[in-house]
Parts: structure tokens; sequence; C-alpha cells
């Protein structure tokens, strides 16, 4: 009997390693087909502005957006994130990635060495991206500066260290699906809701997290605790921003001045040293689509003792 | 006996930190609070054209900031991190991290409003004033200042 049963135990030992192996498995590379193309660097320039590159990979301690070296922390609830170096050196950036590595990198969180990435890098929302804004964007940073100098390894406790976990985590969190514009609303609306819900990645630090550090579909965009540690990431739906108009959306991603005459602080700060350098259009477009989200209440902030 | 004494001294010193630490918070809260209120707000309103350009309330502004900016600095004294009652931000932990370098970006206002006070005579003047100063709200407050709510 009690032979049986540990032949049983191992039996579903191996079962759940083996099912463990086969959810936990990067997806391979999909891009690896790329046909010919010809990039478009302003495009390129446009994407990496909007995707906010520079505000994690720039090299600390200097003011250089375009020096990708790495090295800035971000912290997590899970554990502290080093943003690593991006710029084209061969060694110790993305130099020697091929354009289909990059592309799966962007939209499947998977590095060239088949090893999950960590959502610290939000693929979750750069999956959305079209793949020529993609392609515009590999040939941009292509002729950034190459930057000596890897970044440190991130400061992970047991089991987020273990890469592999991140494939169950994916089954979740990570649809595949790119963005569908809505037929119903402008052009002008569908290209803020496209570069808000891909490139921009606004909903990454403006919505609620769950336990695993998911982001909690019902309240997205209604703000929450600054996953980064210190304070109330602000609610961007129509429950908090009523009284704002488009025009005021938009001069905050100019200026960073809010409509009372305020600047935004912080993280955000640093949002639009990249959104001031967007075409006016983009922002306007971004402004407009931001301005129509439902309103949604959001977690509710510590109340005022 | 003397274990007692030395609990009830313990907890008086507690308690007066506690509240040497909440005068604190609640200070600099009113006093940022009276900034805005009293002083930067309308002086914006004058230079985003919301309101006309009136010389007695840039000088009132600009008196109001002076006073403000000689009370300030002994106002973040060690262990007083913490959110004020009424306040919608709070002073970030990283200010005790890097007290130098906030202490710096403290003075430098200081030194803005104290050099500017008198230089805005018509609009324009304001407009380039406005500038200097507020250049200095914004370098301290992106990096030291933290939305709560």
């Amino acid at each position: 009997m009690a032979r049986k049963l540990v032949i049983l135990a191992v039996g579903v030992a191996i079962i759940g390693v083996a099912a463990f192996w086969l959810l936990t498995r990067p997806a391979g590379d999909a891009a690896a087909t790329l046909g010919p193309y010809a990039p478009d660097l302003d495009n390129g320039r446009t994407v990496f502005f909007a995707g906010g590159c520079a505000s994690c990979h720039t090299t600390p301690n200097q003011d250089d957006r375009f020096r990708l070296g790495g090295g800035r922390a971000l912290k997590s609830p899970f554990g502290i994130f080093y943003a690593p170096n991006i710029s084209p050196h061969p060694e110790d950036g993305i130099g020697a990635w091929t354009e289909a590595q990059f592309v799966t990198a962007m939209v499947k969180g998977v590095s060239p060495a088949g090893e999950h990435l960590y959502p610290a890098f939000p693929y979750t929302s750069y999956q959305r991206a079209r793949m020529e804004d993609l392609r515009d964007l590999f040939a941009f940073l292509k002729t950034l500066p190459a930057v000596e100098g890897k970044a440190r390894p991130h400061a992970l406790p047991f089991p987020f260290n273990v890469r592999r976990g991140l494939g169950l985590w994916k089954l979740v969190y990570l649809d595949g699906e790119p963005f569908r514009p809505d037929p119903a609303q402008s052009a002008e609306w569908n290209r803020g809701a496209y570069l808000v819900s891909s490139l921009a990645h606004c909903a990454e630090c403006h919505s609620p997290r769950d336990a695993l550090g998911g982001i909690r579909p019902r309240q997205r965009f209604a703000g929450g605790p600054n996953p980064e540690g210190e304070g109330w990431v602000p609610n961007i739906t129509q429950a908090a921003l009523k009284d704002w108009s488009v025009g005021d959306i938009e001069e905050l991603l100019t200026s960073g001045r809010t409509p009372e005459g305020d600047t935004v602080g912080a993280t955000m700060a640093a949002v639009v040293r990249n959104t001031s350098q967007l075409p006016a259009a983009d922002r306007r477009a971004i402004a407009l689509y931001i301005k129509s989200l439902p309103p949604v209440e959001g977690p509710r902030p510590p109340a005022r003792p | 006996m003397f274990r007692t004494g030395f609990a009830v001294a313990a907890l008086a010193f507690a308690t007066t930190a506690v509240l040497a630490q909440s005068g604190a918070l609640e200070q600099r809260n009113a006093l940022m609070k009276s900034v805005w209120r009293d002083a930067w707000r309308p002086v914006t309103q004058m230079v985003r054209g919301q309101e006309p350009y009136e010389q007695a309330k840039v000088d009132a502004a600009f008196a109001k900031l002076a006073e403000i900016a000689a009370k300030l600095p002994p106002l973040w004294p060690a262990n007083s991190i913490g959110v004020a009652p009424d306040a919608n931000f709070s002073s970030s932990a990283k200010i005790w991290e890097n007290k130098a370098d906030f202490e710096a970006k403290l003075a430098n206002f200081t030194k803005a409003v104290n050099e500017n006070r008198s230089k805005a005579k018509n609009l324009d003047e304001l407009k380039t004033v406005y500038q200097v100063v507020n250049k200095t709200c914004d370098d301290c407050h992106e990096s030291y200042r933290v939305r709560v709510r």
C-alpha cells in the first residue's frame, strides 16, 4: 500500500514538473521570418519617445536621453529591477540582436537567449504595437551611441528569481492580442487609443495591480498605490479628470503643468520629458482618448487620519 | 521604582518626539499650502492672463514667499516622515537619504525668491521672474514631493 502511494506521489510529481516545464516554455521566435523593410527613422524616434524607453534605460546621473546604458533601479513589491543596457553596444547592449529577436522581446517578453523577461519591461502593453513601429524603433535605436557596461542583475528573492515561473504569469496576463481600432470612433481617437494602450503604456502605472502584479482589468486607468513604493498614482478616468478639458491634458503632456498651474512630480515628470518630444498631433490624440475614458472608481487612498 | 521612572521618562520622551514630528509635518504642510494660496496662485493667474496685472498683489505675493522661505529650513528634522492630516502631498523619504541635496535645492528656492522679489514691475518682467522662481519649486518637487491621494 505504502509503496503504491509512493509510486503515485512520484508519478504526480513527474507530471507536475512536466506540466510546469511545458506551460512555462518561453514562446519561440515568432518573428524570425520578418521580410525586407525600409525603416522610417523619424517614426522610430516618435516610437522611442512614445514608448518612454529613455525613462528607464538611460544611464543614470547624466542628461543625454540617447545614452541607453541602463542601470536605473525600478522598485517593486517583488524586488528591485535594474534596467538593462539597450544601447547598440555589441556585447553589453543589443548591438548583436537581430530585428526578429528585438520584436520577440517587445511583444512576447522573451530574450534572444530564450529566457522570459520580467514584465517590469512593459511588454504587456508593447505587445499591442504595430510591427512597422517596432521595426522603425529598432532601426532608430541602432543610430544611438553604443554605451559600454552592463547593468547589475535584478535583486529578486525566491521565487521571483525563477524566470521560468513567468511562463505561468504570462498565461494569465499576456494575451498576444494586437491593438484593434474602434471603427465607430475618429481616426484621431484611434491614434490616441493605440498610443495609450501600446507604446505609451499609461495603464502600467495608472492602474491598481493584484497580488501577482497583474493589472486589475476593471480598474484600468483608475490609479492606485504607487508600485514603486511611496505615494499614490492618480486616477486618469473621468472619475477624476471630469473638470479637465482635452486642451488641459494636452498641456500637461507638453509642459507638465496642471490646469491649476502646479507641476507633475516624480515619475510623471520623466514621462513628460518623453511626451513633450512627440508630434503635437500625437499629444492631442492621446489627450482626446484619455478624456474619453469612462469614469471608474479606483482603490481608495488611505483615509485622512 | 527605578525601572518605572525610566519607563515614564522613555514614554515622555517618545511622546515629545511624536509631538515634535507632527508639529514639523503640519507646519510644513500648512506653509506649502500657503505658498500656493497666498502667493503663487495669484501670480500664476496673472501670468496666464486669467487676472489683470496688479503691482500691489505681486509685491504682497513675493513678500509672503520670502516670509515663508525663511521659515522652511528647520521643518524637515530627522524622523519626521509622514503625511499631515489634510495633505494631498507629503515629503519623500528620499529627503533624509539625500539631505544635503534637498537642503541645497531648498536654498536655491530661497535665493531665487530674495533675488527676484523686487524685479517684476510689469507683466513681461513678472513672466521672466515667474519662470526663474518656478524652476526652483519644480526642481525640489520633482525629486522630493510625493502625491499621497
